[in-house]
């Protein structure tokens, strides 16, 4: 579904993507870890272009997203991000922030966009908080709406840049339990995150970066159990760590 | 002091209303309502010019702000007192004119304020709208303008402050405001001046000073509400 082919991008002379090339497969769970500063974060956001490339190219659907004739916000309006910091609108209600989109992107109607607003709610555990605004809500419970306003628009697929890595441990498993209903539903994820239980249990495939570069892709079993490469087990030994 | 009080207080507070136009105290805030309406959008369409991609319209708001700022506003009025009658042909009146001054100075202020807070703004506000589809202009409209006039409100009715002190300018080309009204109280009196400028100076001050607190107040309460926002 994603085709990543030779992607490169340079902050300057940091180099932090080199030749990245992959798929990310319809219907899976992808998830994208490395240490810090690997370029997991920029490779996440060139896929719905917060971030330009500067060589390459990536496809979505067959379609390059670098083509110049490209309708960027609608092309947009088909993935779903979700960020570390929630990024919530704190001047809009909970339910406004989730039928904001619909409605003035896709001209859906009040009634109709705050009825499925409610039923998203409900799947993430959150009925009941429409009425609130982003500052009384936890981080988890932030979230959560982060979540629920991508879903909103029933992207095709879904990216997730670290969105755990703002949260108080307790309020990581509620986080990661939307996410993994989203994924059983069929879903394409693609996740960068620390949180090597979610990718054990959820995930189909693992990229491995490292300053900028692909040091692989595994199936889930085959990075936890079977790698000789060093540099995976001193990261995976790293994190347990922690 | 109370003897001119009680012989003026309507002169001073409405000027020569019914008899001639509004002026006095009526006259000023009125003037610096008026001011404060049609500055507010102006300078909205200056301050997102400044902080915009277009090389052109950030060059063009830097000069307006750079110009209106760095120029005596006495001057400005002078400009659009001799200025006016060429630009339109025919004279608007002492009060249109000084309306004009106005807006085209505080309109650089408040751009500047209005910036501040565009530029205040975490950059995830506007990078979210972006991934979930909003154009540029919708992300302003709908996103970073309503949190900005929220958040600069407080910095906003400062600036109000500043325009209704600087309606008292308004005097030189015979504005019929606050000012105006009490040196014509002197004029009918002579030998009161001090009592006369000290009465206009304690409702000034007694204006303005409420106008202040309250921006201090609500300073206070949006400051509380953003201590607890998410980043």
């Amino acid at each position: 579904m994603i085709t990543v082919e030779n992607v490169n991008k340079s902050f300057g002379k940091l180099r932090a993507l080199q030749d990245i090339s992959g798929n990310f497969p319809k219907g899976t769970v992808t998830v994208v870890c490395g240490p810090s500063g690997s370029g997991k974060s920029t490779l996440i956001r060139t896929l719905n272009r917060l971030e330009e490339i500067d060589s390459g190219r990536i496809t979505i659907d067959g379609r390059d997203i670098y083509e110049p004739n490209i309708n960027l916000d609608q092309f947009r309006m088909s993935l779903g991000f979700v960020f570390q910091q929630f990024n919530l609108f704190p001047h809009l209600s909970v339910l406004d922030n989730i039928t904001l989109a619909p409605r003035r992107l896709k001209g859906i109607a009040r009634d109709e966009a705050e009825q499925m607003a409610s039923d998203l709610l409900r799947r993430v555990k959150l009925s009941g908080k429409e009425h609130e605004y982003p500052e009384s809500l936890s981080g988890g419970q932030a979230q959560r709406v982060a979540i629920v306003r991508c879903l909103a628009m029933q992207p095709k697929i879904m990216l997730f840049d670290e969105p755990t890595s703002a949260l108080d441990p307790e309020m990581i498993s509620e986080v990661l339990d939307v996410m993994g209903d989203l994924a059983s539903e069929g879903m394409t994820m693609v996740c960068v995150t620390h949180e090597m239980g979610f990718a054990r249990s959820v995930a189909n495939s693992i990229w491995f970066l490292e300053d900028g570069q692909k040091h692989g892709e595994f199936p889930v079993d085959d990075f936890f159990q079977g790698t000789t490469d060093p540099r995976i087990s001193l990261f995976l030994s790293h994190l347990n760590r922690e | 002091m109370l003897e001119i009080i009680n012989d003026y207080w309507l002169f001073f507070l409405i000027g020569q209303y019914p008899h001639g136009p509004l002026g006095g105290l009526a006259g000023t805030l009125l003037l610096a309502t008026i001011c404060l309406i049609l500055a507010l959008p102006c300078s909205i369409l200056i301050a997102i010019g400044r902080t915009g991609k277009n090389r052109f319209w950030r060059g063009v708001t830097f000069v307006i702000v750079y110009v209106m700022r760095g120029t005596p506003f006495l001057m400005i009025i002078f400009w659009a007192h001799f200025l006016g009658p060429i630009i339109f042909g025919t004279s608007i009146g002492a009060f249109w004119v000084m309306v004009i001054a106005l807006v085209l100075y505080e309109s650089a202020y408040l751009a500047e304020v209005i910036r501040a807070g565009i530029e205040s703004l975490p950059y995830g506000q506007t990078e979210a709208a972006k991934a979930m589809g909003f154009s540029r202009t919708k992300t302003m409209i709908l996103i970073v303008l309503p949190q900005v006039m929220y958040n600069s409100f407080p910095a906003l009715l400062s600036q109000f402050v500043s325009i209704i002190k600087e309606t008292s300018l308004g005097f030189v080309i015979g504005v019929h405001e606050f000012t105006f009204a009490a040196s014509q109280v002197n004029s009918i009196l002579l030998v009161k001046p001090v009592e006369i400028y000290l009465i206009l100076g304690l409702t000034f001050f007694i204006v303005c000073f409420t106008f202040t607190s309250a921006a201090r107040w609500l300073e206070r309460r949006i400051g509380k509400s953003q201590g607890v926002l998410p980043a």
